[in-house]
């Protein structure tokens, strides 16, 4: 029942969020084709980089057994910060170079804590923890040399280090975008497939073993698209923080911690908070004429709520 | 809806006793050592230790065999090797005439249950969610739990006399009970063999009983029991043959009534009990000295 309903709420708020999201913007509330023509895209992405970063940090945080896992931890959004960092100091930054820079990037860390992780054939949730946080670390330090290097950069390293989803679409642009959706959404899909070797990883590896889950394989397959997926959206959306963080947590306080609810119902609340901070940024926005990165927002409305529901919990 | 079950190796081991449908075994009949294990020349070692030196030893199908041994002996890891969990640097191990090692996971997950010592879950199921896992082996990835899993799960449950615990979270219940869940998980994969790493360690005496009467019910359905025990009487009185290691080998191989004898403790334990019998079963039984 409490499911149900949870569902519902989630639906009823994405919909109405998303009516809200066309409607409004600094241009006024309007559905003018020409305003729409620019909104809906930045909904779209809104809607899939919310999605796709919660039900990644869900996942994540089933395969590593870490509640404190975020999507980042496997060192593919610093990966990705060094590929814009290092295309706007090479002075390529066209509408598709930067993401194309930025995917590059994620895939380079993602191979990197990959081959650090492997040890003797076999890769362990631990060893994959410490690879991504060392990878992410070594990252920031090149994200830190390249800023310096490119001082009149800084600003946008900046705000593309803190997310947003305010992004310029080109027809170019936005059918790279929809190619890449479309794939992500297929892998997001493959991910909700193994949401029972998932539930059953939460226990000891060798009965997870016993029970006929192929350990090693379920953790190569989430690591490597969780890797994927987070350089898509970083790619285009930025670093957005928190999300992938506290939405599992989130829904599992309204589905209970079975994958099978967990993985889509973290993708509909991802969609809904940062749809939700998208706008509170637009308002900000109009008021003050001055443009905040997705994170400032995602942090404010995020940690309230996961405090509660910790306290809620430990209670 | 009937439960599915593989070909071959039925067992209604949730419910109650079904005799086996394929194969010649009746229950207590003297097991057949070609279709359960064949251990074949088998070596394995951790970094700093050596294990098993062409250790080769034969389970048979419908055998109740107890692993005994002190500590550091190798107990868990055999039991670990036989359920696949560990892969041998040398030698071979046959599982119904197959090498083990071909078995596809989810195959050997529908004949092999594997209890361990000791259980964690890092997230808050239902007992009943939990048990529901067992059933993990024969679903496809996409595929949601049937009733008849649910059914299977409920019989389980009750069979483990839990099923007052059926909606509380695994986390929320002592580790006796989270062992009884477990076991019951290892029931729903309806195996032939069901393979457990000191199940009773965290059970009171009654759970302990209750543990050790449904062994002796799933063997006389037919499945394979082996059992990795520290409490030697509790390993005699149930089990149909001993396995004693030390120190990595395989020391003795017999029926625990011509086993558990005080030299065979000071032997390997070293310290020498005292010999006496069970008052029911005649069996024999050993008692540690005070003084």
């Amino acid at each position: 029942m409490r499911a149900k309903l949870g569902w519902v709420v989630l639906l009823v708020l994405l919909a109405g969020l998303s009516l809200l999201a066309l409607a409004f913007g600094p241009a006024g509330l309007t559905l003018d084709s020409d305003i729409l023509a620019s909104r809906v895209p930045r909904l779209l992405l809104t809607v899939f980089a919310g999605g796709i970063l919660a039900l990644v940090g869900a996942a994540l945080q089933g395969l590593l057994q870490n509640p404190l896992v975020d999507p980042y931890i496997i060192g593919s959004s610093s990966g990705a910060g060094v590929g814009v960092a290092l295309s706007l100091l090479l002075g390529w930054t066209s509408v598709i170079g930067r993401p194309i820079f930025a995917f590059a990037g994620a895939v380079g860390a993602l191979f990197l804590v990959y081959t650090m992780a492997r040890m003797r054939g076999k890769v362990s949730r631990l060893s994959l923890i410490l690879a991504g946080v060392a990878v992410s670390f070594v990252a920031s330090s090149l994200v830190m040399v390249l800023m310096v290097l490119s001082r009149e950069q800084l600003a946008q390293i900046i705000y593309f280090l803190m997310g947003s989803t305010k992004v310029v679409f080109t027809p170019t642009k936005l059918w790279v975008f929809a190619g890449s959706a479309v794939v992500s959404l297929g892998a997001a899909g493959w991910l909700v497939a193994r949401w029972r070797s998932l539930d059953i990883l939460s226990t000891n590896i060798e009965a997870a073993e016993s029970l006929g889950v192929d350990t090693q394989r379920l953790t190569t397959e989430v690591f490597v698209l969780s890797a994927l997926l987070i350089g898509v959206v970083v790619a285009f959306a930025g670093a957005i923080s928190f999300i992938g963080l506290v939405v599992p947590h989130i829904v599992r306080f309204m589905f209970g911690p079975r994958h099978l609810r967990v993985l889509p119902g973290s993708f509909l609340a991802g969609a809904v908070l940062l749809l939700a901070s998208d706008l509170c940024l637009r308002g900000f926005s109009m008021a003050t004429g001055v443009d905040l990165p997705l994170s400032v927002v995602t942090a404010l409305f995020g940690v309230p709520v996961f405090l509660y529901i910790m306290r809620r919990r430990l209670a | 809806m009937t439960p599915r079950t593989p070909s071959g190796h039925f067992h209604n081991c949730v419910g109650p006793a079904v005799p086996f449908s394929k194969g010649n075994n009746t229950p207590n009949t003297p097991a057949n050592p070609k279709s359960g294990f064949v251990v074949k020349e088998l070596c394995f070692s951790y970094t700093q230790k050596t294990l098993f030196e062409r250790l080769t030893v034969s389970i048979g199908r419908g055998e109740f065999c107890s692993v005994v041994g002190p500590n550091g002996a190798g107990k868990s890891t055999f039991i670990k090797l036989l359920a696949r969990l560990l892969e041998p640097h040398a030698g071979r191990i046959l599982f119904e005439e197959q090498l083990l090692s071909s078995y596809p996971r989810r195959e050997l997950a529908q004949r092999i249950a594997y209890v361990p010592q000791e259980s964690y879950f890092a997230l808050d199921f239902t007992v009943l969610e939990t048990v529901l896992q067992g059933r993990h082996p024969y679903l496809k990835p996409l595929e949601r739990y049937h009733s008849s899993d649910f059914a299977l799960a409920r019989q389980a449950i009750d069979r483990l006399g839990i099923s007052h615990l059926a909606d509380k979270g695994i986390n929320n219940i002592s580790s006796g009970e989270r062992q009884l869940a477990v076991i019951a998980r290892s029931l729903v994969q309806q195996p032939s063999v069901i393979v457990l790493d000191e199940p009773l360690n965290h059970l009171d005496l009654s759970h302990q009983q209750q543990v050790l009467f449904l062994l002796g019910e799933l063997h006389s359905e037919g499945m394979s029991v082996v059992l990795v025990a520290h409490d030697l009487n509790q390993a005699a009185l149930v089990s149909q043959r001993m396995l004693v290691f030390a120190e990595g080998q395989l020391v003795e191989d017999g029926k625990p009534d011509d086993l558990l004898t005080p030299d065979l403790v000071q032997r390997y334990w070293g310290i020498r009990p005292i010999e006496g019998r069970h008052p029911e079963s005649n069996k024999r039984q050993i008692f540690l000295p005070l003084k």
